[in-house]
Formats: structure tokens, C-alpha cells, sequence
């Protein structure tokens, strides 16, 4: 594609909009028809429409990232800390290890920054709960099959819910934003 | 100095006057965003990025400092004005009192070890 001044513009707002993409949306709005306004202007103030002259107007108005970090701090946005979970990793990979491994998994899931609080709730009652309906479908429908087939079928089904559940959480909260009141 | 060590003075000045230096520029009248960035512009060093100022201008009509009108332009699309609020004409205020007795307890200090 040929750069022109316009299409330096444009990619000058494409830029600062994904930047923003952390911040509400009615804010990154206000703030890109604040900036496109602001560029308008001092376009139509400048001496020359070249390219060297449009590359010094977007070079004063700011690295997008600048902008982005300024708006994040004025509004008390803070991205989730993007270093790999592993501890995280660790807990979902050793659940499901029967027994030893999902109590080691519940350590590792209460010790977690990343899950919340309610996360931990259902990630521990999740497998027991699961569990036990599957063995009280076993009592109940005895012709479907015996106790020793349900028990191995009810843990991997508890263990394999819980893994996607906070598998799930992990995902959304590394996408998190938290706004300060 | 070194350059750093500058800069990074700089910024922290910089953070904490930045919006009332724009609560300022608006006590007299309403103004745009592009108007008040070129009157910001004439203090040296208060702004390096223009377009840092719209977080800020975002911020302040959120806490209830400034409200914002759009009104026709004589050459393009409307812009946006700013103008201060009866919140925001106290932070100011109560933002000049204290620049007051503060740039005076520092400037005592900074000129007291220049004597003999």
C-alpha cells in the first residue's frame, strides 16, 4: 500500500485504538474522537500536507503507547500481570492425578492470585459434587453398569469439569481489567 | 544531573500540576482540546505528548471537574469544550493556596543554602 498522509493518519488511529482496547469503551471512544479531532486541526494548520510534515504532527501528539499508558493510569487500569501462570498451569496438570494429585491441585488452586475467591470455591466442591451424583446414578440404575465401572467414570468426569472450569477463569481474568472506584 | 535523573524529575513535577495547570487555562472561558493543548504548549516541559492530554480532559469530566458542550466550528466538524465546574473551580482554588504556601516554604529552603 502506498503511504500517504492519509493513510498515516489512519494507521495512527488504528494503533491507539487497539492500545486503548483495555480501557471502557465509552472512554476509548471519547478519547479517539478527542485525538482524530485534535489531528483534524493541526492538519489543516499546517503549511504542508507532506508526508514529512504529517510524520512530525503524529510524532508530537505521542507514541500511542504513551497515550494508552497515561489513560491506564488516570483510570486506575491495571492490565493482569502477563508472566506465564504456572503455578496455575501446575494445578490444572496435577488434578488430574487421582487422588494425591487433586489434593496437591487444591493447595496450588488456594494458593493462586489469579483465581478468585468463588473460583476456589467451585473448583474444590466441584469434583466431590460430581462425583457424588455419579455414584448415586450408580445406586440408582444398579442394570446400567456395577459401582466399579462409575467410580473410575464419575472421577475423570469431576477431575476433567473442574480442569475446564478453571481453565476457563484462567482465560478470562489474564483479560481482565480492574478499575479503581 | 544525569539526563535520567531529569526526565524522571520532570514527570513526577509534571504528574501532580498537570490537571490543575488545565483547570487553569479554563477558568476564564470554555476551551477545545487543541486550544488547550497550544496553551499548555507554552509552559516548557508540561506536556512531551500532545495526545496524553485527553486521558487527562477524560478523567477530569468523569470526576466532575469540567463538563464538556459541543459547539459548531467555523471550519470543520463541532468540537468538544471543556468548562470548569463549581467542583472544579474549588480544586483549583484550593490547588493555588497550597502551590502558594508550598513553592514559598521551597523556595526559602533552596535560597537559604545559597547564603554564606
Amino acid at each position: 500500500m502506498k503511504t500517504t498522509p492519509d493513510t498515516l493518519v489512519q494507521r495512527y488511529l488504528k494503533d491507539l485504538g487497539g492500545e486503548l482496547r483495555s480501557l471502557p469503551g465509552n472512554r476509548r471512544r471519547e478519547i479517539m474522537s478527542e485525538v482524530e479531532g485534535h489531528l483534524a486541526e493541526a492538519r489543516s494548520a499546517l503549511a504542508t500536507d507532506s508526508e514529512a510534515s504529517i510524520r512530525a504532527m503524529l510524532e508530537q501528539m505521542g507514541d500511542p503507547t504513551e497515550i494508552a499508558a497515561e489513560a491506564r493510569e488516570r483510570f486506575g487500569i491495571r492490565t493482569a500481570a502477563s508472566s506465564t501462570p504456572w503455578l496455575e498451569i501446575a494445578a490444572l496438570l496435577v488434578l488430574v492425578v487421582p487422588f494425591a494429585g487433586w489434593l496437591a491441585s487444591l493447595l496450588m488452586l488456594w494458593l493462586s492470585q489469579v483465581w478468585s475467591r468463588r473460583d476456589k470455591v467451585i473448583g474444590t466442591v466441584f469434583g466431590p459434587v460430581t462425583g457424588t451424583i455419579v455414584v448415586l446414578v450408580s445406586l440408582l440404575f444398579p442394570s446400567v453398569g456395577t459401582g466399579l465401572t462409575f467410580v473410575p467414570l464419575g472421577a475423570v468426569l469431576a477431575a476433567a469439569a473442574t480442569v475446564v472450569y478453571l481453565a476457563v477463569r484462567l482465560v478470562a481474568s489474564s483479560r481482565q481489567v480492574v478499575e479503581a472506584p | 544531573m544525569v539526563p535520567g535523573k531529569r526526565d524522571s524529575l520532570i514527570t513526577q513535577m509534571r504528574r501532580g500540576t498537570l490537571e490543575y495547570c488545565v483547570l487553569a487555562l479554563l477558568r476564564k472561558e470554555p476551551r477545545y482540546g487543541f486550544d488547550l493543548v497550544r496553551g499548555l504548549g507554552d509552559v516548557d516541559g508540561l506536556i512531551t505528548s500532545e495526545g496524553t492530554i485527553y486521558p487527562l480532559l477524560s478523567r477530569l469530566r468523569r470526576d466532575g471537574l469540567v463538563e464538556t458542550t459541543w459547539q459548531e466550528s467555523p471550519t470543520g466538524p463541532p468540537r468538544r469544550y471543556y468548562e470548569l465546574t463549581p467542583a472544579g473551580r474549588r480544586a483549583l482554588e484550593m490547588f493555588t493556596q497550597e502551590w502558594n504556601r508550598f513553592t514559598q516554604a521551597v523556595d526559602r529552603l533552596l535560597t537559604e543554602g545559597e547564603q554564606p
